[in-house]
């Protein structure tokens, strides 16, 4: 007999290979059942489709895949079962004990002959010039069924004429060759749940329509691919294989972009990308993806990358390129002369978060083993530090406590301050699936983010949270829940330390914190807050999301205090459907943190004050290491406009677009002595630099990153560095000549130091996430598969620790001068500061940054949908397009930093959250006012740019 | 804040000032110095603390008593 139900079997080899043609079902309950003559056990509520393949009799199908739920309309699927009469569809019938299935007979054979028949009666006979010849399920269902002959003839009535839909700059959209299995409108729906796809019409005359029968890109469609790979023939494909060919080789790998960590299988034809397929097996995307993992990769081979190292003494000069060893040594020498003159002090690094684990660790590494300081910083500190301080105070550890598929068990959900569907898309679709399924949702934001109302999807309570007030409102949903008796005083006895729930008691309960009570500061009416706090309190699993709209606040860290004493205080911590999940923005923002890239903090979030862990690494990196913190970002650049901070290593990052306050930046870099710039392209802060060392694009080299649920993935190298070495050989080459010397063969052995050092890293090696596909943290002898669920019995530091959080308004509020309030975010085509995507065709949905005004305030001002505006802060002034919304409330303006001519950060001030400096992006008071030309700024910056790329010219041509 | 203060230190004077506001409320004097004091011990590199206590009597005006307590704790 064979036995398919072994969860340890299934989770030592899962055959991602094999579309098993239904979804896998999940159920203690086991049936057996006979096919073809094999008896096979499998769960109560499987398909007879899905058990058959899994017995090895697989059914010849076209509307059925396994990423969708069963259909049965392409009648291809039938078997015979004994006791049913007909020939039932195998996709939709579920198995019964004892059951008797035949996959093959000459009834059976003839039957589905006849069907594929019909199909091909009304497709064109072009295999040979097909784009999916050879990856065409339609043709391979064909040659199943022994089709020979279609004897209807092609004169009659047909759909072969249909007009090609070529606007998306992705995939193109045949409708000639659609076979009308609704598999990719399903995908739209089920997977993306977007909605963007319908059948249209009836009989003859359904077809698939985009929108209102638009253009793909005129319609709903988010690009996310989903369709693309639904699609069992040409009719939605891929230009790059029209353009390129079928694949021939694959590589299963891990996205760059968002802290979602799809994982991908990047497919190759020769070196040549053909294209991303968004890989089954991934533990975080399980199959989907958006628009950035599946098409934008382009920039890789952008025509800006650089490829040789460049130097130069002033930024002033012209570049020259150089080979590694004199670009090496010239930036050695640099920062050794600087160390002689001004203090071992006076230099430092940063890491990002767009590297990969082995590449942050050895960033780190060089600075407090090779440069002897411990100023290195990390460009979390501008996102996500307050996430750290927040949770390792409250919960004991550093990261978010679920995983993704947890939300799945959610009853209600908190999304807070993020907006998941643009930033993080991939969640964002598993999120809207649970919420579909009858989830409630509680939107805390100040604009009207998608989830509050898209198709099926419909937020219970909208809170329109005034920028910077996040404290006093999470402090008013606490304060309901002790009024409304919602508390599980059971979970805080048995897991809360007894004095920090008795202070948090007695605060909480003060009238100032009560919604009636902040409302006023808050804007969210106490009545609706009080149903909200009802809802979250009195779910069986309540679950919070939140992203950069809480942490990047002047009380970052306080909110996500607050955010975790809501947890703990309704016992939603340590199983599935609950917990405390940050969105992290980049791809490894989680492991940039965890690699010991904080000035204060070894890998593993170990202060560096604590003498064992200090010994264990000066014993490991054969050193004597600094007990004391080091300068973060903000505080290198104050340093260095005071003249003491004269040289910086930059692996990765562009703060000059990135960071707040972008004149203080400016200056601080015009500063240095030797900046350093390790990165794909000239980007904003390489224009300062006087070293250039061209990096590698994640297909490039070998690594780790870790996402936003503490996973490991592995990031394969998929073609050589263009520019001849991986970053991590280029620290080393660094290291090596500033005179600590390093000697990694392979960034393997780097993981193996980050194990042989961190206790929660102990059981990680390449061979392991080779084995288990990926890991998440902690990964011991405690957790030797990992740890999916955080503290499910006991926190890091024994009892969760509540905070009292006090509101402390923002300095940074509305005034005559600044009435209204600008708040920043992110757009689903675009990443971060866009030196990637703005380098794809993702371009053409977001080709500038825009003011999103609300109509009551574009009235007073006379400005109207389209206008520039000048929009001006204290900090700065800059001018955008004004697009007229009601998404955003009246008194706030919202942009987006993607465009660095945009100088979003122009605008936004110095002001950061108390304990950990992560910069106000989210709030900053400004006026706006109907102008017709460029900024001051503005100005400056094209005159500089052009500049600058003319230095870069003149290096390239000679 | 009062032009008297350096340049160079109206950031890390601004900075405390928010530490003091937000980690000071609610307790007593002795227990917000402690708090603040260990704060800046845990976070600050020891650069941006000398610098405040080299300078403590220009920027006195600015800082709250609990600040410049924690300052001396430092000392």
């Amino acid at each position: 007999m064979l036995n398919f139900y072994d969860p340890a079997e299934q989770q030592e080899a899962p055959r991602w290979d094999i579309d098993f043609g239904t979804p896998r079902v999940a159920s203690d309950t086991l049936v057996s059942l006979t096919i073809d003559g094999t008896e096979i056990t499998v769960p109560q509520g499987t398909s007879v489709m899905r058990a058959a393949t899994q017995a090895g009799f697989a059914i010849p199908k076209l509307c059925a895949t396994d990423s969708l739920q069963a259909f049965g309309s392409c009648r291809m699927c039938v078997v015979e079962i004994d006791g049913m009469k007909g020939k039932p569809a195998s996709c939709t019938t579920p198995v019964s004990d004892g059951m008797v299935v035949r996959t093959q007979s000459e009834s059976l054979q003839r039957l589905r002959r006849n069907v594929m028949e019909l199909y091909i009666s009304d497709h064109p006979l072009d295999c040979l010039t097909c784009a999916a010849n050879g990856d065409c399920e339609l043709q391979d269902m064909a040659g199943v069924v022994g089709l020979r002959d279609v004897r209807y003839g092609f004169e009659g009535e047909n759909h072969l004429q249909a007009e090609k839909d070529q606007s998306n700059p992705y995939f193109t959209f045949d409708p000639s060759k659609c076979i009308v299995c609704s598999r990719c409108v399903r995908a739209c729906d089920e997977i993306q749940g977007t909605l963007a796809l319908t059948i249209d019409g009836r009989g003859f005359e359904s077809k698939v329509a985009a929108g209102q029968n638009a253009d793909f890109m005129d319609s709903e469609c988010v690009s996310c691919g989903a369709c693309v790979q639904a699609c069992p023939t040409a009719t939605l494909i891929e230009k790059s294989v029209e353009n390129i060919g079928q694949p021939k080789r694959s590589i299963v790998t891990t996205c760059a972009y968002c802290g979602v960590g799809c994982s991908f299988k990047a497919e190759l034809r020769g070196d040549q990308l053909v294209r991303m397929v968004p890989y089954k097996g991934g533990g975080a995307n399980k199959g989907h993806s958006c628009v950035k993992g599946r098409f934008a990769f382009s920039y890789a081979n952008h025509p800006d990358r650089i490829t040789r190292p460049l130097v130069r003494d002033s930024i002033d000069e012209d570049w020259r390129e150089v080979d590694w060893d004199e670009a090496i040594a010239f930036a050695a020498t640099k920062l050794k002369d600087i160390q002689a003159r001004y203090g071992v002090q006076s230099i430092g690094g940063i890491t990002s978060s767009r590297c990969s684990n082995e590449e942050t660790y050895l960033v780190q590494k060089l600075v407090r083993a090779g440069f002897g300081s411990n100023n290195v910083d990390t460009c979390a500190r501008v996102c996500h530090s307050p996430t750290g301080f927040g949770l390792k105070t409250t919960l004991g550890e550093s990261a978010g406590t679920q995983t993704f598929e947890s939300v799945q068990k959610a009853d209600v959900i908190m999304v807070m301050g993020a907006n998941p569907t643009q930033a993080h898309p991939v969640f964002g679709s598993q999120l809207k699936k649970r919420l579909r399924a009858g989830a409630k949702l509680i939107v805390a934001d100040p604009r009207a983010i998608e989830l509050v109302e898209s198709p099926h999807i419909r937020a219970e309570h909208h809170l329109a949270v005034r920028p910077g007030t996040n404290v006093a409102f999470i402090n008013a949903m606490a304060h309901v829940l002790v009024r409304e008796k919602l508390l599980d005083h059971a979970f805080m006895e048995q897991r809360c330390d007894d004095a920090s729930v008795a202070a948090w008691l007695e605060f909480i309960q003060q009238e100032r914190n009560s919604p009636e009570a902040t409302e006023k500061i808050t804007g969210v009416p106490a009545a609706e807050l009080i149903a909200a706090a009802k809802l979250f309190g009195k779910a069986a699993n309540a679950a919070i999301y939140y992203g950069l709209g809480v942490t990047e606040h002047s009380q970052g860290s306080t909110t996500v205090m607050g955010i975790a004493n809501l947890a703990l205080a309704t016992g939603n911590i340590g199983r599935e459907g609950v917990g405390v999940n940050p969105l992290r923005g980049q791809n490894n923002v989680q492991g940039s943190c965890d690699m010991g890239s904080f000035p204060h903090e070894f890998p593993g979030y170990r202060h560096v004050s604590d003498d064992a862990t200090r010994e264990l690494f000066q014993g490991a990196w054969g050193v004597e290491l600094h007990n004391q913190p080091g300068l973060r970002i903000p505080n290198m650049f104050d340093a260095a406009v005071n003249g003491t901070f004269k040289g910086l290593y930059c692996q990765g990052e562009d703060f000059a677009q990135s960071d707040p306050n972008t004149q203080h930046v400016e200056n601080a870099l015009r500063s240095m002595e030797c900046l350093i710039v390790q990165d794909l392209f000239l980007n904003e802060t390489a224009k300062f630099a006087h070293v250039f060392l061209p990096g590698a694009t994640f297909l490039e080299k070998d690594g780790t990153f870790t996402n936003a649920e503490r996973r490991i993935n592995r990031v394969r190298k998929v073609m050589s560095p263009a520019s001849g070495k991986a970053d991590w050989e280029i620290t080393q080459a660094l290291s090596c000549a500033m005179g600590y010397p390093m000697n990694y063969g392979h960034p393997s052995e780097i993981m193996d130091e980050i194990a042989q050092l961190t206790p929660t890293f102990t059981g990680v090696s390449y061979a392991r996430l080779d084995e288990l596909g990926s890991i998440q943290w902690p990964c011991n002898s405690d957790h030797p598969r990992g740890t999916p669920i955080m503290h499910e019995q006991v926190f890091p530091i024994g009892r969760g620790q509540m905070a009292v959080t006090e509101y402390v308004a923002t300095e940074e509020r509305a005034t005559r001068k600044f009435p209204l309030l600008l708040t920043t975010g992110r757009i689903l085509s675009q990443y971060n500061v866009g030196a990637q995507t703005r380098r794809t065709e993702n371009n053409r949905w977001h080709a500038e940054d825009v003011l999103e005004v609300h109509p009551h305030d574009a009235e007073e001002r006379g400005i109207n949908d389209g206008d520039w505006v000048g929009l001006r802060s204290r900090a700065g002034e800059t001018v955008l397009r004004a697009v007229i919304t009601e998404a955003i409330q009246p008194g706030v303006v919202y942009t987006t930093f993607h465009h660095p001519v945009t100088g979003a950060n122009v605008i936004t001030t110095d002001n950061s959250d108390w304990a950990t400096n992560c910069p106000e992006y989210k709030v900053t008071a400004v006026q706006l006012e109907k102008v017709s030309s460029p900024s001051q700024w503005q100005a400056q910056y094209q005159r500089f740019s052009e500049q600058q790329d003319e230095h870069l010219r003149t290096a390239r041509t000679g | 804040m009062s032009s008297a203060i350096p340049a160079e230190l109206k950031h890390n004077v601004k900075m405390l000032s928010d530490i003091v506001r937000n980690l000071g409320a609610g307790k007593s004097q002795e227990s917000a110095v402690a708090a603040v004091s260990t704060h800046l011990k845990k976070f600050w590199s020891p650069s941006m603390i000398e610098s405040l206590q080299k300078h403590r009597a220009e920027i006195a005006d600015e800082l709250p008593a609990v600040a410049l307590q924690a300052l001396d704790k430092l000392e």
